[in-house]
């Protein structure tokens, strides 16, 4: 390195004086400095890391980094092996509520549907109520589509409530048909709709109406202990004018509470399912997510997780974290300055 | 001597144990503190608690992050500002100034210097003679010094070049008069 201070012709001569007669160390001081070294012996540099502040404080960065990282992986990798874990998970937990999902395979939908996943109960009365959203290729496919849904339908004991079939131009069109099968045939009629066409979504909703038939036939059941009662006094003494309205009232309530129960028995004796059919290219199917867009998307999901908690720590932190970087620079300056001032007056 | 070893090997010695580092540097250690604190005997007691403090120490040393002679030479700061500090605390206490009176006959920066030149180091500043220590007599390079001194080596360079000039100035009118 050049010394341009240094090589100034005025500073010639101090400076080959002051190196050339700067005092050795004196002997005794060679001695005391000899014995305090050699009492750390051949005592070798220590080879374990020295990182430092900053270094250690670009480790640990680099660390948690790649920590993160390596745990949105490993959790993308598990999830990419079990791609249809949540949904079914979703099932099994609340199986009476409800169960949507957009664009699963035909497969797996049958799967779901044909199994154990949400099959009507025998011994209730149910409300059930299937909605699913089929594309077809085009609108001579819709109308075959919508003439075999209807005979599946009836093939199975059930019937067409209702039908809205509609075609466009190029091609195109739309049906809806709210169909009722008997309960106890219906995974067999979901199984046979999800042939007519791609399935798009669908959702099923499950309501308990046991509850309600049992306070109905409860309610039945007083009402005619009520009536036979005041029937046995006609016989017997005769009925004031009050009682005899009571017994019109009570004969009056039991039809309309019988009334009341057989259609609640009726309803829940067929299921409702309201299939969409269309031809429209933007309800196609989306292909199942791949191992690896599945991996990608749990990924992704975590480090973006993490991030927001870094931010967050940041937010929080972030001002405490200045002021203590500003108080230490402070320290520091006001450190050197006051040793400035203390050489200065040596 | 370890001046007349080679320097890679003087190098590879000085990694290995504090005794190859004191023996290599102690007259550089000594040297810088002597300039320091203008007194031998003070000098003696810095250096020699340099190189305690460099005993307790060793195992931070990092040779890849300087030379061991930069390293002491902060280590031999530290202990003279310590020096300095207790010194402004007693005078303090006491109240009272003790200057410095260094013995006319008794030359402190170099045997054989010039006494022009002797009493114009004596005038300057220990900052300023720290700076000429490090620069002229241990011969460290422009970002060593900075190093040591805690400072940009622009900043390094322009307190060197204004104690010289000081220098300079002092003896050519020592001359003059």
């Amino acid at each position: 390195m050049s010394q341009p201070d240094l090589g100034d012709p005025r500073f010639e001569e101090i400076v080959r004086q002051l190196r050339e007669k700067a005092p050795p160390a004196p002997e005794g001081l060679r001695e005391r400095v000899g014995a305090t070294a050699r009492a750390e012996g051949a005592r070798t540099v220590r080879t374990r890391w020295n990182l430092g502040l900053r270094r250690g404080l670009a480790l640990a960065a680099a660390c948690t980094v790649a920590v993160g990282v390596g745990a949105a992986l490993i959790n993308g990798l598990a999830g990419s092996r079990d791609p249809g874990r949540p949904e079914l998970g979703a099932q099994r937990r609340q199986p009476e509520a409800s169960a949507a999902t957009g664009a699963e395979s035909q497969d797996s939908f049958l799967q779901k549907f044909s199994g154990a996943a949400l099959p009507p109960a025998r011994r209730r009365l149910q409300d059930y109520d299937a909605r699913m959203r089929l594309r077809v290729k085009d609108a001579a496919a819709l109308d075959r589509a919508t003439k075999r849904a209807m005979r599946e339908t009836r093939s199975l004991g059930g019937f067409v409530a209702s039908i809205d079939f509609g075609t466009r131009p190029e091609n195109q069109g739309d049906a809806n048909l709210v169909l009722r099968v008997p309960v106890g045939r219906v995974q067999n009629a979901v199984a046979r709709y999800t042939e007519l066409g791609t399935i798009v979504s669908q959702q099923v909703k499950i309501n308990d109406l046991q509850p309600q038939a049992d306070r109905l036939s409860q309610s039945a059941t007083e009402l005619r202990r009520r009536i036979a009662e005041l029937v046995a006094k006609s016989r017997k003494s005769g009925l004031t004018v009050d009682e005899r309205i009571q017994l019109e009232n009570a004969r009056r309530d039991l039809q309309s509470v019988t009334g009341h129960r057989s259609r609640l028995v009726r309803e829940a004796s067929y299921a409702t399912v309201t299939l969409e059919l269309t031809t429209d290219k933007a309800a196609e199917k989306r292909e199942a997510p791949g191992a690896f867009r599945t991996f990608w998307d749990d990924a992704s999901n975590i480090l973006g997780t993490e991030l927001i908690g870094l931010l967050y720590a940041l937010v929080v932190a972030g001002p405490f974290v200045l002021l203590a970087i500003l108080a230490l620079i402070a320290e520091r300056s006001r450190r050197r300055r006051a040793n400035d001032s203390l050489l200065a007056h040596n | 001597m370890p001046a007349s070893l080679p320097a890679s090997e003087r190098g590879l010695r000085e990694q290995r144990s504090l005794a190859a580092a004191a023996e290599a540097h102690l007259d550089d250690v000594y040297r810088y503190v002597l300039y320091l604190t203008g007194d031998r005997n003070v000098a003696e007691d810095l250096t020699s608690a340099t190189f305690e403090r460099a005993l307790r120490r060793w195992g931070r040393y990092d040779p890849k992050r300087g030379s061991a002679k930069t390293w002491l030479c902060q280590l031999a700061r530290g202990v003279a500002l310590d020096h300095f500090r207790a010194d402004e605390r007693r005078r303090r206490r006491d109240h009272k100034y003790a200057a410095t009176i260094r013995e006319a006959d008794e030359p402190v920066y170099g045997d054989g210097l010039s006494p022009v030149l002797e009493s114009a180091m004596a005038d300057l500043s220990a900052g300023e003679r720290e700076v000429v220590a490090l620069r002229v007599v241990l011969e460290l390079d422009g970002d060593q010094a900075a190093g040591v001194l805690g400072i940009s080596p622009t900043a390094c360079s322009t307190r060197l070049s204004r104690a010289l000039t000081k220098l300079a100035e002092r003896v050519e009118a020592d001359v003059s008069a």
